[in-house]
């Protein structure tokens, strides 16, 4: 009779334990996975071109010298235009490559004559500052394929952007490291 | 002086090697980080005038048979009056319900932003056929959308943001088209016969001169004019503008072009100014009026360079009291050209201009004046007003009276608009029309329908009768949008 109300007691017992596992686990989870959610391991940070607004604050937010944020083209989406209003300032007069009919201050996106009336442009990211001059003209006046996006070679990825907490759009947030750029003719197209 | 002595040493050192490194500084390139930047560097070769032979319109094709003449004319660009309001006394609806305006019929074209003329019930479009590489004059009865015949030719060019870009001109006896490579081409609008053409490029151009091209970036964009059956255009080149009897194909004057005026994107507008009929083009490199009546025809009234935007499409726009606003694309924005005349003739000056951003703009599509208003949709670069609808008074270009605020915003600002009485018809980019009702100096919306799903709806719609013809890239539509009962 003992034995059996022993028996009981600690069954009893038991399922007493287990219930207050069961109520504590939440509790002792929940920083643990609050603690994970907030980590950025894992996640860098990006510049999403359907958001951005050309506002030239990725050249001088940066922590980097030149910036971090460099500008690309999406040559899917690019007509390969000979009046390029990315690439030629407006009122240019002719279409070429004297550096006053230029809109790129620093000379950092090149022509190259492909067949008439195409050109190609590409963007020597050793001197492009991130400056989106070129992303705004292309953007207001012709297919939108330049845009911008911070290069992770270059980019520390501080715990909080400098150049996020000034973007007047929120186009900068964190983005999955193994997926770190968000290609605009991928989502585009 | 025994100091001196004591470090001469030193001192020559110093002095040996400030020397050495000034030399150094001197000698080498100071330049190393600065990058050469000048014309050629894109390995463009010499551009050559195209030396191939196009037989402009040799041929024909015999397709639908004519139904009836329906009422409704939309004869040219901008419509009879050169405003882009239709008169027509047909009433229109007030609203849609959620089908929306009934489409009566709808065309595949080739790609391109060629808009429609109506005339004695048909519709006429020049097309480029990707398939054959050919211009075509494409007409099609208005009632039923039945393709009638075609007028073409062979001419071979690559896709920039389509193909073709004008509307023709037509009268009861005559249809003028201009081609996306400036072949002209004069025929019977109702047989489609064939009655003379010219290669502007040819006839105009100055071989080897960038200032001697016909044929501007992106191709022709100028719609023709017929005025009292003299059939006018303005090719730059040789020649500023000229008038060509659209019965013979004689060429019955010729402006000379001494400040090497180019062809851009605009059409030739008449205007009357200060009592005197004149057409008014913004070419390429400045902006120029020339006698349209009398003993001087064709003769160069005034001109100014002062207002030279690298690429303008909208066309210009008389304000009266010999005001014009001229409009510039690519963020080039407008100027308000003042016209004065005393005993030694006109005299033309910039009298304002402003950036996109600081006032009334337009991309594409010339605004719409009414009474004293100007309406237009701003282009993406016009700061916070960006693809808005809005009016201006002709007195403040600069401030709007009215605009459709931040939820009222169309595409890219790209789209074209058109009015009958109160109603303004505004067609975005991406297919939605949108009805608007204005009131001197707003506007009401009234409904919105997405007709298609677009890309790049940029051409100029046409209105006759009841019927409201546009188009996007690739598809024309018509649609009713009469009263019903």
């Amino acid at each position: 009779m003992d034995e059996n109300k022993n028996n009981r007691e600690s069954r009893r017992d038991f399922v007493k334990a287990a219930g207050r596992i069961l109520l504590a686990a939440p509790v002792l989870a929940l920083p643990v996975i609050l603690a994970k959610r907030t980590d950025v391991k894992g996640f860098v940070w990006q510049i999403d071109p359907f958001k951005c607004t050309s506002c030239e604050l990725c050249k001088s937010s940066c922590v980097m010298t030149p910036s971090a944020v460099k500008c690309m083209n999406a040559f899917p989406m690019c007509g390969y235009c000979d009046f390029c209003p990315g690439y030629l300032r407006q009122g240019a007069k002719t279409f070429n490559t004297a550096a006053e009919n230029q809109l790129c201050p620093v000379g950092a996106i090149k022509r190259k004559f492909v067949e008439e009336p195409y050109f190609e442009y590409t963007i020597d990211e050793k001197l492009c500052d991130g400056c989106s001059k070129c992303v705004k003209g292309c953007y207001d006046f012709g297919n939108g394929s330049l845009y911008l996006q911070i290069m992770h070679n270059l980019c520390v990825n501080c715990n909080q952007c400098a150049i996020a907490r000034v973007c007047p759009s929120d186009a900068i947030s964190r983005v999955p490291a193994e997926d770190p750029y968000i290609r605009k003719e991928i989502k585009k197209l | 002086m025994s100091l001196l002595k004591r470090n001469s040493v030193i001192i020559g050192a110093s002095v040996a090697v400030f020397a050495i490194a000034f030399s150094w500084w001197v000698l080498s390139s100071p330049s190393y980080n600065v990058v050469v930047r000048v014309p050629g560097m894109d390995n463009r070769p010499p551009q050559k005038q195209i030396s191939d032979s196009i037989f402009i319109g040799q041929n024909f094709d015999t397709l639908g048979i004519f139904d009836e003449v329906v009422s409704g004319s939309w004869p040219r660009f901008r419509g009879a009056d050169f405003d882009n309001i239709s008169k027509d006394p047909t009433p229109l609806a007030e609203t849609w319900d959620t089908s929306g305006p009934p489409v009566s019929w709808q065309v595949t074209l080739g790609e391109g932003y060629a808009g429609p003329a109506v005339h004695n019930g048909r519709v006429y479009v020049l097309d480029y056929n990707e398939k054959r590489k050919a211009d075509m004059l494409r007409c099609f009865s208005l009632k039923s959308g039945t393709e009638l015949w075609r007028r073409w030719y062979t001419v071979e060019f690559k896709r920039n943001h389509g193909y073709s870009r004008t509307i023709p001109a037509v009268t009861d006896k005559y249809l003028v088209t201009i081609g996306p490579r400036s072949h002209v081409m004069c025929l019977n609008p109702l047989t489609g016969e064939l009655l003379w053409t010219i290669d502007m490029e040819r006839e105009y151009g100055i071989q080897g001169t960038v200032k001697g091209k016909i044929t501007p970036e992106f191709y022709s964009g100028q719609c023709p004019l017929i005025d009292n059956d003299i059939a006018i255009f303005a090719p730059g080149g040789k020649t500023l503008m000229t008038g060509v009897d659209c019965a013979t194909g004689k060429v019955l004057w010729k402006t000379p072009n001494p400040d090497s005026l180019r062809m851009s994107h605009t059409s030739v507008i008449p205007m009357n100014i200060h009592g005197k009929k004149m057409y008014v083009y913004a070419a390429l490199g400045g902006v120029c009026g020339v006698s349209a009546e009398g003993e001087d025809t064709g003769k160069l009234l005034w001109k100014t360079t002062a207002w030279s935007p690298s690429i303008t499409v909208a066309s210009p726009l008389y304000m009266g009291n010999g005001e014009i606003a001229a409009f510039g694309s690519y963020g080039a924005g407008t100027a308000k050209i003042l016209i004065t005349r005393d005993e030694s003739g006109f005299k033309a000056v910039v009298a304002a201009q402003h950036k996109s951003s600081g006032g009334i703009a337009s991309e594409q599509h010339t605004p719409i004046m009414v009474g004293d208003n100007l309406w237009a949709v701003l282009p993406e670069n016009a700061g916070a007003l960006k693809r808005q609808l809005a009016c201006y008074n002709k007195s403040n270009l600069i401030t709007p009276v009215w605009s459709s605020g931040k939820e009222g915003r169309f595409g890219k600002g790209m789209g074209p608009f058109i009015m009958s009485g109160n109603k303004l018809y505004l067609l975005d980019d991406e297919g939605t029309l949108y009805l608007f009702k204005i009131d001197k100096s707003s506007a009401t919306l009234a409904a919105s329908h997405k007709i298609i799903q677009a890309i790049e709806a940029w051409s100029p719609m046409a209105m006759a009768g009841k019927y409201l013809i546009m188009r996007d890239s690739h598809n024309m539509l018509c649609l009713d949008i009469s009263k019903k009962e």
